[in-house]
């Protein structure tokens, strides 16, 4: 005698389901190792970059002492150079002592001052231009002299204006001028 | 492909049940889908030699469903053993088998070399375990073996047919799925109940009433019930509980959770027992793999079959083996050491991403931690550079204006050089250029010359003055030409200096 049972599931079915388990399989898989890539590409990138960057900073960070040794001779180099400031803790201060200077260097040339003028001080970066204006009879030769004076100066003064008029045609030695000397002073005591 | 799907899912189990006059084939097929039943058959059985159209019966049964399996689960009656249950106690699992035979021999009346016996702990209390002892005589085993060896068949599994039965109501709700079966991790049905659940099953067949109860999982009391068939389903629904309280009592358990009822008449009693409070009954009116079919009153006669090859597939949770060579079930070694080896590919393999991603990271704080550590050396760096570029810029703006810067008395010079004799000046004017380069300037002289034009032209070719052109009219007088000239100032040096030059 034999009994014969009712399949619970058909083939197609069975083959459905199957074939459904292996595609969800699949496509978890493939969803997982697309993340895994992304992050792996995302990390490794991150890590190129920061090699980059720490390779960049070590290389700033070796130069440090080359740094040091070069801002010691750039500052020993400005402190010579700064020597040729005009002294003085305020600008008006510098251009009185400008003045002074200048008044000096024409009374050891004979030259006798006849106008003088403080003019307003100029912003030059770091610096503050202070000019004097200064006015004067004097012959060529004298005026020379004059300019080589300002010129050998220890100090760094610079003619920024130069007017010179003969006064009378048929003298023509003698020079009515106007000079425009400029000195320097720091910013910070200038101000 | 469904070809090869079987190939890799599906497993054919043959379960045969041994009755006093007949021999039941059943067989099942697992597969991702559950569990299917492919066939039965039944034949006329004595035990004798005789029994020739059993055997090439079963031969064809094997060769039409082209079953390739050569082993077989075996159900045997309950008359051909003996069924005991113990409490033993026992400092542990290794000395309760000594402490089994022991009382095998205090239990049965035959010699313990003259049986083949098989024990299932139903559970333990500190030291005192509870145990189902099934005991059968050897003859009766030796007569089935002989039987299976002219198919040719091999018995894998032999239990008694009502724990099989029990084992085919237990998974009547097996479920599966391909995750199920690609893990192996399968779930027990829920038949039976949770650890908790005291659950009495009742089986009607033909001729027997097999009540059990069962508690968490594991069988703790059996009894072939005697009730009068013929009775109306209340009296007998009244019996039977009757004999449900008294046993259990006797077991020391309040109440019955669930009843499960199998078998003929199954359904009638159910609507009596389920006016009972408290009490879940469930009637199980079908085999595992197969479809209520009315039509086939012999249906509830296959259930030992089933429930034999179901434990051949390693499923059902009365997992008694008469057999002395097979008791321990090395399927259950295989799938153990299947499921190690699944479990360890998976580890492995998420070990590996894991591993990419940890080292990956790992670098990456290394990474961070230098440039970290490396910031507060960095900023010093970029102060110093910082300070550097400034002192840098003062010097060079002081170097350019010591340096560069175009000497008055050159220009006088120039003019004095390169103005012909015919020619003489009354004025002179230079004028820093605002917003241009400190060394640069602009000139205008005013004058006389015999030929103010070529004056032009000489101015031009000096290397001090540019851009030379006339800023009035030219004018005759008694003294040549009135001329007024504009020029611009270049440095013929321009080139940058350093200190060093």
């Amino acid at each position: 005698m034999k009994v014969r049972f009712k399949v619970r599931l058909k083939d197609r079915e069975r083959v459905a389901l199957l074939a459904g388990g292996i595609l969800a399989i699949a496509i978890i898989s493939y969803y997982l190792f697309l993340w895994y890539g992304d992050f792996r590409e995302y990390t490794s990138g991150r890590i190129e970059a920061k090699s980059i960057y720490l390779k960049k900073q070590s290389g700033i960070v070796a130069e440090k002492a080359f740094i040091k040794r070069r801002l010691v001779n750039v500052k020993d180099d400005l402190k010579v150079l700064e020597t040729g400031l005009l002294p003085g803790e305020k600008a008006p201060l510098s251009a009185a002592e400008l003045q002074r200077l200048l008044k000096e260097m024409a009374e050891s040339l004979n030259i006798e001052i006849r106008s003088e003028k403080a003019v307003s001080p100029v912003d030059m970066g770091e610096y503050l231009g202070v000019p004097v204006e200064i006015g004067f009879n004097a012959t060529t030769a004298k005026l020379k002299n004059m300019l080589f004076k300002i010129q050998e100066s220890p100090l760094l003064l610079t003619v920024s204006g130069l007017k010179i008029r003969v006064g009378n045609v048929r003298n023509p030695g003698g020079l009515n001028i106007s000079l425009t000397v400029r000195g320097l002073v720091k910013k910070e005591a200038g101000e | 492909m469904w070809r090869s799907e079987s190939i890799l899912f599906n497993r054919k189990a043959i379960g045969i049940e041994f009755r006093d006059d007949s021999v039941v084939a059943v067989c099942i097929k697992k597969g991702v889908a559950g569990i299917e039943m492919v066939s039965s058959v039944t034949f006329a059985y004595t035990g004798m030699d005789t029994d020739g159209e059993a055997v090439s019966g079963l031969k064809r049964f094997i060769t039409r469903y082209r079953i390739d399996e050569k082993s077989v689960s075996v159900s045997i009656p309950k008359s051909w053993g003996l069924v005991r249950f113990l409490d033993v106690p026992a400092p542990g699992d290794d000395a309760l088998e000594r402490l089994i035979q022991y009382e095998i021999g205090r239990h049965i009346p035959f010699q313990i070399e003259d049986v083949y016996y098989a024990f299932q702990v139903a559970g333990r209390k500190g030291n005192k375990y509870r145990v189902v002892l099934v005991v059968v005589h050897k003859e009766k085993l030796e007569l089935i073996r002989k039987f299976l060896e002219k198919i040719p068949l091999q018995p894998d599994i032999i239990n008694i047919s009502p724990f099989c039965i029990l084992n085919a109501i237990e998974l009547s709700g097996y479920k599966t799925n391909i995750f199920t079966e690609l893990s192996g991790f399968a779930v027990r049905p829920d038949v039976f109940g949770n650890k908790d659940t005291v659950c009495v099953s009742l089986f009607m067949g033909e001729h027997e009433r097999e009540l059990a109860v069962i508690k968490g999982g594991s069988l703790i009391y059996f009894e072939n019930l005697v009730i009068d068939s013929d009775a109306p389903a209340e009296n007998l629904c009244s019996d039977f509980f009757n004999k449900i309280d008294i046993i259990l009592s006797r077991l020391s358990l309040n109440k019955a959770d669930r009843v499960l009822l199998s078998g003929h008449g199954a359904s009638g009693l159910s609507t009596y027992a389920a006016r009972r409070p408290g009490l879940e009954v469930r009637v199980i009116d079908s085999l595992p793999g197969a479809s209520v079919d009315t039509g086939n009153t012999d249906m509830y006669g296959l259930f030992p079959s089933v429930g034999a090859a179901l434990a051949g597939l390693g499923l059902g949770s009365i997992k008694v083996n008469i057999l002395p060579d097979k008791r321990k079930n090395n399927k259950k070694t295989g799938a153990l050491i299947t499921k190690i080896s699944l479990a360890l590919i998976l580890f492995l393999f998420a070990g590996l991403m894991i591993s990419g991603i940890i080292r990956e990271k790992r670098t990456l704080e290394a990474i961070e931690e230098d440039v970290r550590r490396n910031g507060p050396e960095l900023s010093a760096v970029e102060k110093l550079r910082s300070e550097l570029a400034l002192m840098e810029k003062r010097r060079d703006f002081l170097l350019n204006v010591r340096d560069n810067n175009i000497s008055k008395l050159e220009i006088l010079a120039e003019l004095t050089d390169i103005i012909p004799m015919d020619a003489w000046l009354k004025s002179l004017v230079f004028k820093e250029l605002p917003g241009k380069d400190d060394a640069r300037g602009e000139l205008v002289i005013a004058g006389f010359s015999g030929a103010s034009s070529r004056l032009i032209s000489l101015l031009e070719n000096s290397d001090f003055f540019e851009n030379v052109e006339f800023v009035g009219p030219v004018t005759k007088g008694t003294q040549g030409e009135g001329f007024k000239i504009r020029a611009r100032i270049v440095n013929p040096d321009s080139f940058p200096r350093n200190m060093e030059q």
